[in-house]
């Protein structure tokens, strides 16, 4: 029987960012997770930019519509954008693992080597002061892990407008290039930078997790508009990445097609981990000194639950509610657009009607350029032929605005798991509900930003809001906080009523902040995996 | 077998019945009457998968790519299309919505008209779909993708050809709506289904 020093559930972005520290240092880690690898289809995307595809590769319906043509959305699905057929495995479900129940809540679970950040649009940003709530840490414990993630991964920005904001880091990468969309509301911006930023509203290059210029053996990046179908030079970062640096230490092993079910804690203060082999179905069980779990928001809710017998006890569950505003952009009009382009978001920022910013909303800029037109036919009112010949003029003066809003837990927000005599998964049930004071804060400040906009010349055309979960960013489940509650995790990520049991995931960050939380997750990942590694040295 | 939906299906179907001896007929139209329930399930049944039939799906693909973009010959789009729809429509349609799409296909003339209606009377619609699926087939075809380029243009000429392709839709519209509005009087009265 093998005991490992330290056993790690999932091989998402905090997963391989907890294991980086502790194999560093030598001891024995072993990821062990259902780690459903990328399709082959997506080593077969030539090394070409988008328009020279479309040109040229005859096989190209392989990778824009799938070998099943599940590209092709004829109904509401709610996968966004950057699922594509080469990304859309990031996102499935294993036919014998039960997935959540919900009527008012979609909940998007990767069972993927490198978990949900492999279709990461990359927005790198760290939480602002008012993020952190209640929760028993401040920017001063996640600072220098912000450092240390952003140079292990490579993320890229500028020292603008943004770093009044969030600060600037010396990791920074220079920033990536600006599509000529994005170029005209950013002049605009500049021109009269104090007037927006005294209505709350500041903008920047967006902070990105990608190489534009050589780093850590990948980049820089090509800007072959390809970003939401391939990884070129691996300049966009991913999980795997790491986990293929990890699988170079002796002391390290990844343990795939394991789905962990719970956790039991010995008397001799190890940690057994019970698992089913997601092929043969069998249970297989592992042993470890400490056990991390970095399973998602809900996965690691999931395996807490059914460890410690906690069935129909409800927990919190957050997620950032979610809009995007199609704008026609009329400074763009007579405009030649760059073909040389990354697809990913362009300019970024935040809106703070108020003072303390504590109702923020951030945004997004991307342009519609490295999608197919057809996703759009059905969101004009034109018939499918005169469809056709509008949406080529259209397309370069169109700018997509995503809207994202922080959240907060509430009673009518939680998940609980119900124990169900034939299925020892038992089911886990999702209840999520804004409230109409929320709805409000959501409706203002999404209204804030199309004004805002509008100055910079961007006629929004619509408001689409995503249902509940969309966002695919889920946290809060166990969080941490210095009370002495059950289910929930102290400083150290520390599950409560456990010895050797941590958190180290999304699940332990409460409140959600409105920036996209991946860096803060991995960032905290590796402030809880470097406390451990010296706890245990 | 002839489908009974179109004119061809109806007019061999009156030929065979007329050299029929009078008692048979008799007991046809008995049957017919005992057996309505079944029949009209049959009729929903054969209309609801015409994509069974390859051919019918490459002519289906044919006429709704020479619509959209004036491609006539494309066959390795036109197969993919068929393969498409196998994964994609693979549950029964609505039997008004069978029947919008049998009608475009056999009288391609009136798919502009059908095409202008349902932006209005349900986007979502079968034909619609149907349409933009021949539309994603084509943009990722290297010989078709071009038309799908952006085109930056300058303001006026923008503004113009956006107003000149919405007057098209809206004097398609009229006459569009009125053909919809038949055809589901029609369905009804045929009792093919509750729409």
């Amino acid at each position: 029987m093998k005991i490992y020093d330290f056993i790690i559930v999932g091989s998402g972005a905090s997963g391989v960012t907890a294991a980086y520290p502790l194999s560093e240092k030598g001891h024995s880690v072993a990821i062990v997770d259902v780690g459903i690898p990328a399709p082959d289809i997506v080593n077969t995307i030539p090394s070409k930019d988008f328009l020279s595809l479309r040109q040229q590769d005859k096989h190209q319906h392989r990778y824009f519509l799938g070998d099943e043509f599940e590209g092709i959305p004829l109904d509401t699905s709610g996968v966004g954008t950057k699922l594509t057929p080469p990304r859309l495995y990031v996102l499935q479900t294993p036919s014998n693992i039960k997935q959540a129940v919900s009527s008012t809540f979609r909940a998007h679970e990767s069972y993927a080597a490198g978990g949900a950040a492999s279709s990461w649009g990359a927005g790198a940003l760290p939480l602002l002061p008012s993020d952190y709530g209640s929760m028993p840490i401040s920017h001063d414990d996640l600072e220098t892990h912000y450092s240390t993630v952003m140079d292990r991964i490579g993320v890229s920005g500028a020292d603008d407008d943004l770093s009044e904001i969030y600060g600037y880091d010396d990791a920074l990468l220079p920033p990536l290039d600006i599509d000529r969309n994005a170029e005209v509301i950013y002049e605009c911006y500049k021109n009269r930078a104090d007037s927006f930023k005294s209505g709350g509203f500041f903008m920047g290059r967006t902070r990105l997790a990608v190489c534009s210029v050589a780093h850590q053996g990948r980049g820089p990046h090509k800007y072959y508009d390809m970003d939401y179908w391939a990884d070129i030079e691996n300049s966009v970062f991913r999980p795997i990445y790491i986990l293929d640096k990890l699988k170079k230490f002796p002391n390290f092993e990844y343990v795939s097609n394991q789905h962990v079910l719970s956790f039991t804690e010995k008397h001799d203060g190890m940690v057994e981990i019970i698992c089913k082999d997601i092929e043969s179905k069998k249970t297989s069980r592992f042993y470890a000194k400490t056990l991390i779990l970095c399973a998602g928001a809900l996965g690691t809710a999931r395996i807490v639950l059914r460890s410690l017998a906690k069935y129909n006890a409800p927990i919190p569950i957050l997620s950032n509610p979610y809009s995007y505003i199609p704008t026609i952009n009329l400074r763009m009009f007579g405009q030649i657009p760059k073909d040389k382009r990354c697809s990913l978001s362009q300019l970024a920022g935040i809106y703070k009607p108020d003072e303390s910013g504590s109702a923020y909303s951030h945004f997004n800029v991307f342009s519609y350029r490295s999608l197919l037109t057809f996703k759009l036919l059905n969101e004009i009112p034109f018939p499918c032929k005169e469809g056709i010949k509008i949406l080529p003029l259209l397309i370069p003066i169109i700018s997509i605005v995503t809207v994202f809003h922080s959240d907060h837990p509430t009673a009518n927000k939680y998940c609980i798991l119900r124990q169900q005599p034939d299925c020892e998964e038992g089911e886990f049930e999702i209840h999520y509900e804004l409230s109409p004071e929320e709805i409000k804060a959501i409706n203002d400040n999404e209204r804030g930003v199309v004004k805002h906009f509008r100055r910079l010349g961007c006629i929004a055309c619509k408001r689409i809001s995503r249902n509940a979960g969309g966002s695919i960013h889920y946290c809060g489940t166990i969080p941490m906080t210095s009370e002495n509650r059950e289910l929930t995790c102290t400083q150290d990520g520390l599950l409560r009523g456990t010895k050797s049991v941590y958190i180290a995931d999304g699940s332990c960050i409460s409140p959600m902040p409105a920036t996209v939380p991946t860096l803060t997750f991995m960032a905290n990942a590796n402030r809880i995996s470097e406390y451990l590694a010296q706890k245990m040295t | 077998m002839h489908d009974p939906l179109t004119p061809n299906g109806v007019f061999q179907g009156f030929r065979l019945f007329r050299v029929l001896d009078s008692h048979i007929k008799t007991d046809i139209i008995a049957g017919v009457h005992k057996h309505i329930d079944t029949i009209h399930k049959i009729v929903l049944k054969m209309s609801i998968h015409p994509e069974a039939d390859h051919e019918y799906l490459i002519h289906e693909a044919r006429v709704f790519m020479d619509y959209l973009i004036g491609c006539t010959d494309a066959r390795d789009a036109y197969e993919l299309y068929a393969s498409a729809h196998k994964h994609h429509f693979t549950s029964p349609q609505n039997a008004f919505d069978n029947f919008v799409v049998r009608i475009s296909v056999t009288s391609p003339f009136l798919l502009p008209l059908l095409d202008s209606a349902c932006v209005f009377w349900r986007p979502s619609c079968l034909l619609r779909s149907k349409l933009v699926l021949a539309s994603a087939i084509l943009e990722a075809d290297t010989e078709h993708c071009q038309v799908f380029f952006p085109r930056p243009e300058r303001p006026v000429s923008l503004i113009a050809k956006c107003t000149l392709l919405g007057i098209r839709f809206l004097l398609q519209l009229l006459p569009g709506l009125i053909l919809l509005a038949f055809i589901r009087i029609y369905v009804r009265c045929t009792k093919n289904e509750n729409i």
